[in-house]
């Protein structure tokens, strides 16, 4: 279990982590979502130990990750902009890893040849962005991780590339118990995969739940009212919209309990339906005052 | 539970020693070309013939390029090793990596350090093969390639020390080998320049080139302290200490280095400097080392148009504060990455300011009274003065304390000599006094002054017969095998000038029984020009000019030269009856 409590981190004055805590449960597919500067590249490379914190704790099974070879060496981590030595092919990168890395399977990196069909010997600053991060997924994955760290992993790669790459993941999931921690704004994507979800703003974590219980606690409700009636008091509503008479309405709540309150105003029309986590991801940093915005140019 | 420490990565080492592979290269193939190959070729040509001052040729000639290759292979190696530090990308790939901070900087650390040493161990080894000959000993050709071999990676370890600290400072490969380069000269250079300025304002201030900072830089402290001496039997290396002493120096910096390593924060790749609490040390000493730059460079430049003491405090203030402006708000550039400094910066460059006008007004009006400050005779190892465009050296206790009476009572009269309109006057004369101090130092007076008594004093003490004995002994012996070359030269009533060649005896019996003997009985002290008269207008048209060589030992890299040109002065009376007698030539004052 990754762990994360109230660390702080101040950048020049500016406070890019603030009071955060988030769990990453063991085995779990972790989704870290939020806005841009919100502060997941920052809290990644905290929990891949790049970063020290100004306070506050970081772990992974009561361990700290900070200068901790023990703890980083099941951590493999692939950031949003690859790195590579200069003029290093594929495998020379690989044996990097492999010299400093001490669970890298040698016959799982022959087995993941098959898959992802690039030349070895190529080297790394010849390969297309998308190649590339191909690259690094098949050394990482090589690298018998029991954490997975993806800062948007599939980036660049074509639709048949992404399924393969998430349904390796998910398979090492699966077999292996292998905890994935991935931040990614293609949330449908994420929303196939994830268990868990921490939606981050402003350097905390606003909300972290599975995703079941996130989907079940957020409901779009669409109902037509009688003339004279009102919407009932305490509805936590996030947004609201109206087409002629019909309204829609983005509550916290389940979908039972909301349409039994609604039923009050005795609706003429009343229908729930389920947010998109992309849908959640809006509403909600929109009660954050981070909404989209309405703007005549 | 945390994981032990350990102090070294054999994946990190390895990686580094591949990616850098050209440059050990490279640096093994110039080095093989500037030595072990030339002996090869020798070998080839005379097999035994390889004489020892061609041994010892090439080892001086090795020991001096040493110095240059240690010092720009350190910063090229630290820049290398230490390039994952610069970009916020690799510095994360390291970072993430488990292994410790300790085992990738020692790691790193080694791999700069290691391929230097073992190419300089292959290059005295191949040396020494290819050198062996029958006319060498091969003890004698071990030491000499040992000692290359010590030398230069001692030189290197320094170096590369200093060269890894400085790159634990800065998160900026360019700024690297910059700050390298002022590390390595700075307390120097603003002691030059410090001294310089104070040299323009306080009265007989003339310390510029007398540095007591030399050690901060191994560049110029190795050059001055690592000397080789060779015959055919022996070949020495004095400097030993000074290496072992400047390589414990490289291993606390190699620790210092470490440590800042382990506490450095990866997010300031790209910083030109990377530890926060230094930021305002960078900041500061960069405004002062412009300051102080600028402002020499412009009081120089404007300095002639005015003569008066507010003029000169007025030009140096402006020069300062412009200097510091410059060097202030530049760093502060350096240090946000931004063109956007200059609002709300101002207070320190206003603490800055205040310092430059106190700085300038200490200058100008001599507030620390250095010019009254001299040595105690009890500290005074030597003196040498100028007089007549030579150099008299004064070693007897009686001399230096009597040019220390005369350099208190010229100081007393400051306000006279201060006011000198123009120095070109016929009636001003000028002295130099360079105390050499039993510690090492040198303090060092010039003075204009008008040709009064006390200039007159100063030729007196010059006078002395010990020193005028000295003046005349040169640091090769007057002996018949060391003369190379010798004549006298005299113009005739005509007014035609003649030479007339002396034999080695000749000079020998010209040297020991009429110059010396002129010397005991008091000519040839140097006289003071009188007001009016120019040095020139003493010189006579009659001299002896002995041309010396020590012939060189088997195996010393070359010979020595000196010479002594002697005048005849008509109190010169032992010299004009030897001239007389054996050269039949009547000289007429």
């Amino acid at each position: 279990m990754i762990e994360v409590r109230n660390v702080i981190k101040e950048f020049d004055g500016f406070r890019a982590l603030d009071n955060l805590s988030m769990t990453v449960p063991t085995g779990s597919v972790y989704g870290l979502v939020g806005p841009n500067g919100a502060g997941k590249s920052t809290i990644i490379r905290h929990l891949t130990g790049i970063y020290r914190q100004d306070s506050g704790e970081i772990s992974v099974d009561g361990e700290p990750v900070f200068e901790n070879p023990a703890v980083k060496s099941r951590i493999a981590y692939i950031p949003d902009d690859i790195f590579y030595y200069s003029n290093a092919s594929i495998r020379e990168m690989m044996d990097f890893y492999r010299s400093i890395y001490p669970h890298f399977d040698e016959q799982r990196f022959k087995k993941l040849g098959k898959v992802f069909e690039l030349d070895p010997k190529r080297q790394m600053r010849r390969l297309s962005k998308g190649m590339q991060k191909q690259a690094a997924f098949w050394i990482a994955v090589s690298l018998r991780p029991d954490i997975l760290v993806l800062d948007e992993p599939v980036d660049g790669l074509d639709p048949v590339m992404r399924r393969q790459i998430w349904s390796i993941i998910m398979a090492d999931v699966a077999e292996n118990g292998t905890t994935v921690l991935v931040s990614s704004h293609n949330l449908r994507e994420l929303e196939d995969v994830c268990d868990c979800v921490g939606i981050m703003n402003k350097g905390k974590i606003m909300i972290e739940r599975s995703l079941n219980e996130l989907q079940e606690n957020i409901v779009k409700i669409q109902l037509a009212l009688p003339d004279g009636e009102t919407l009932p008091e305490g509805l936590d509503i996030l947004h609201k919209s109206n087409t002629g008479r019909l309204q829609s309405l983005i509550m916290h709540g389940t979908q039972e309990e909301l349409t039994q309150k609604l039923k009050v105003a005795n609706p003429l029309f009343i229908d729930a339906v389920p947010l998109t986590l992309e849908e959640i991801f809006i509403y909600e940093l929109g009660g954050a005052d981070y909404e989209v915005k309405d703007i005549v140019l | 539970m945390k994981s032990k420490i350990s102090f070294f990565n054999s994946g990190i080492f390895k990686s580094m020693l591949k990616r850098f592979w050209p440059m050990w290269t490279a640096y093994f193939v110039v080095w093989f070309m500037s030595l072990p190959l030339p002996s090869l070729v020798s070998k080839l040509q005379k097999p035994d013939d390889i004489a020892v001052n061609m041994v010892i040729s090439r080892v001086h000639m090795s020991l001096d390029m040493s110095l240059i290759s240690a010092a720009l292979m350190a910063v090229l190696a630290a820049m290398a090793v230490f390039s994952f530090l610069y970009n916020s990308r690799s510095a994360g790939m390291i970072a993430s990596a488990p292994v410790r901070r300790e085992a990738v900087f020692c790691s790193a650390f080694l791999a700069g350090l290691l391929p230097v040493v073992a190419a300089n161990l292959l290059i005295a080894v191949l040396n020494a093969l290819f050198t062996s000959s029958s006319v060498v000993t091969v003890p004698y050709i071990i030491k000499a390639n040992a000692i290359l071999f010590g030398v230069s990676s001692m030189e290197y370890l320094v170096f590369f020390s200093l060269a890894s600290l400085i790159a634990m400072l800065t998160a900026n490969i360019v700024a690297l080998p910059v700050l390298y380069i002022i590390f390595n000269f700075v307390f120097v250079g603003m002691e030059f320049i410090i001294k310089t300025l104070y040299g323009m304002f306080v009265f007989g201030f003339n310390e510029h080139l007398n540095s007591s900072l030399e050690f901060t830089s191994p560049i110029i402290y190795f050059t001055d302290h690592i000397k080789l001496t060779a015959t055919a039997d022996k070949i020495v290396l004095s400097g030993w200490n000074t290496l072992i002493v400047y390589c414990l120096i490289g291993v606390a910096l190699f620790a210092a280095a470490l440590l800042l390593y382990r506490k450095r924060r990866m997010e300031t790749a790209g910083d030109v400097i990377a530890v926060k609490c230094l930021k305002p040390v960078f900041k500061y000493c960069v405004t002062a080392c412009a300051s102080l730059c600028f402002g020499l460079l412009f009081y120089v430049i404007i300095s002639s148009l005015f003569s008066s003491l507010s003029a000169s405090l007025l030009v140096l203030t402006v020069g300062l504060l412009i200097g510091a402006f410059i060097g202030y708000f530049a760093s502060e550039m350096l240090l946000k990455k931004s063109l956007h400094v200059f609002s709300g910066h101002w207070k320190g460059y206003i603490i800055v300011a205040i310092l430059c006008v106190v700085f300038a007004f200490a200058c100008v009006t001599d507030l620390l009274d250095l010019s009254s400050k001299l040595p105690d005779a009890d500290d005074i190892q030597s003196v040498t003065c100028s007089a007549d465009g030579f150099g008299y050296d004064l070693t007897e206790r009686s001399d230096i304390e009597a040019m220390l009476k005369v350099n208190k009572a010229v100081i007393a009269e400051r306000d006279k000599y201060m006011n000198i309109d123009d120095p070109y006057s016929e009636d001003i004369g000028y002295i130099s006094i360079s105390y050499y101090l039993k510690n090492g130092s040198v303090v060092s007076r010039d003075y204009l002054m008008y040709k009064d008594d006390n200039y007159k004093a100063y030729y007196a003490v010059l006078g002395s017969t010990a020193v005028i004995k000295s003046h005349f002994t040169p640091s090769i012996e007057v002996t018949e095998q060391n003369v190379y070359e010798a004549w006298f030269e005299y113009t005739t009533d005509t007014g035609d000038i003649q030479t007339i060649q002396l034999t080695p005896e000749q000079v020998v019996d010209f040297y020991r029984n009429a110059l010396m003997t002129d010397i005991e009985n008091g000519a040839k002290k140097p006289v003071a020009p009188q007001s009016g008269e120019m040095i020139t207008d003493t010189v006579n048209c009659a001299y002896v000019r002995i041309d010396l060589v020590k012939a060189p030992e088997a195996g010393i890299r070359e010979e020595t030269y000196d010479n002594l040109i002697i005048e005849i002065d008509p109190d010169c009376t032992e010299c004009i009856k030897w001239i007389k007698a054996n050269l039949d030539v009547d000289l007429a004052f």
